[in-house]
């Protein structure tokens, strides 16, 4: 069983994020003041989470082809994100699932993919 | 599945059935394995059935040996008994080396001491010395989804260092080096932190930048 203080930091994790969506849904972040991303400001280039304000935004729209546009990767992380959360909110009744998502392989396979992304992405501007 | 037996008052242990298959085990023999809760004797185990020879005659009765084992045992009993099955692989490897050594120590007293004495062939005993043994540690946390999210959303270069450490997390914990891997975790876990302040200390500058145009 969860302990009383877990459940409390789940508890306002889940209000935080829930509050977060609503906020990310009803702002545009392309058109009124959101914290840009200080990679982009100091070099110019892009990073790999570069977009995904205005990626959530598009997305609790319904608009997923402008989410797909503004940062690809989020859309494919975010089933991959979930399972992960899973996992950790359920570490210890299913380690096994546990361990196998934090396997080495798929988190080396993760890092090449965002090093490959956010390599592309400033080549070809995806 | 991995037993554990006591044989002339030494553990013995993580075997494997087919390993057990080479010890002499009575139906005294004191077993142990995933599931249960305590020793119990060997007779009362089906699938040692076949495993089992008949009493090993002329050797005194066997002094109960409950105590010391009992203590180690127990906990392992409270670790969660998935994980248990991939540690003992890891444990394996140490105690086979403890075997390889012993015998040759063994046999050498005797044979200085009673030259004349008859040799009987006796089935090679696998003395595993009574070591401290310190519960395994569970595996760490890697913080894998908090090395992503954070690399998303506060878009720091120490997201992807802290990556790199959740990788090392499960392949040292793999390879028996608990305290690494949880320096490892523990590392990984500082990377995140530092990314997410680094991305709150850059909120009042965005501000400003905002402003000036």
């Amino acid at each position: 069983m969860l302990s009383g203080a877990k459940k409390w930091w789940i508890a306002a994790a889940a209000l935080l994020v829930l509050g977060l969506l609503v906020i990310y849904g009803m702002i545009d972040p392309a058109t009124h003041f959101f914290p840009r991303c200080p990679v982009l400001t100091i070099t110019g280039y892009q990073c790999p989470g570069c977009g995904s304000q205005r990626a959530i935004h598009a997305l609790l729209n319904g608009d997923i082809a402008a989410a797909w546009h503004y940062n690809a990767m989020l859309i494919i992380a975010l089933p991959l994100v979930a399972l992960l959360l899973a996992a950790e909110l359920l570490r210890r009744k299913m380690p096994k699932f546990y361990n196998a998502l934090n396997s080495r392989v798929l988190i080396l396979t993760t890092l090449v993919v965002i090093v490959v992304w956010t390599v592309a992405r400033n080549i070809y501007s995806l | 599945m991995n037993y554990w037996i006591i044989i002339n008052n030494e553990r013995i242990g993580p075997k494997t059935l087919e390993e057990l298959s080479a010890l002499h085990i009575t139906e005294d023999t004191p077993v142990w394995r995933n599931g249960l809760t305590n020793w119990c004797a060997a007779g009362l185990l089906p699938e040692l059935a076949a495993y089992i020879g008949r009493p090993a005659p002329a050797v005194a009765p066997q002094p109960e040996a409950e105590p010391v084992a009992e203590e180690t045992t127990e906990e392992v009993v409270e670790e969660t008994t998935d994980e248990i099955a991939e540690e003992e692989v890891v444990v394996e490897d140490e105690v086979e080396e403890a075997i390889v050594d012993r015998p040759a120590d063994v046999t050498e007293e005797p044979a200085v001491a009673t030259p004349a004495a008859p040799v009987i062939p006796v089935a090679p005993v696998y003395v595993v010395e009574p070591r401290h043994e310190e519960p395994i540690p569970e595996r760490p946390k890697s913080y894998l989804v908090w090395s992503i999210l954070s690399l998303i959303f506060c878009c720091m270069i120490p997201s992807v260092v802290a990556i790199i450490y959740s990788a090392k997390v499960g392949s040292l914990y793999d390879r028996g080096d608990y305290k690494g891997a949880q320096r490892a975790s523990e590392t990984a876990q500082w990377w995140i932190i530092i990314s997410i302040v680094a991305g709150l200390i850059w909120m009042p500058f965005n501000v400003v930048l905002s402003l000036m145009g």
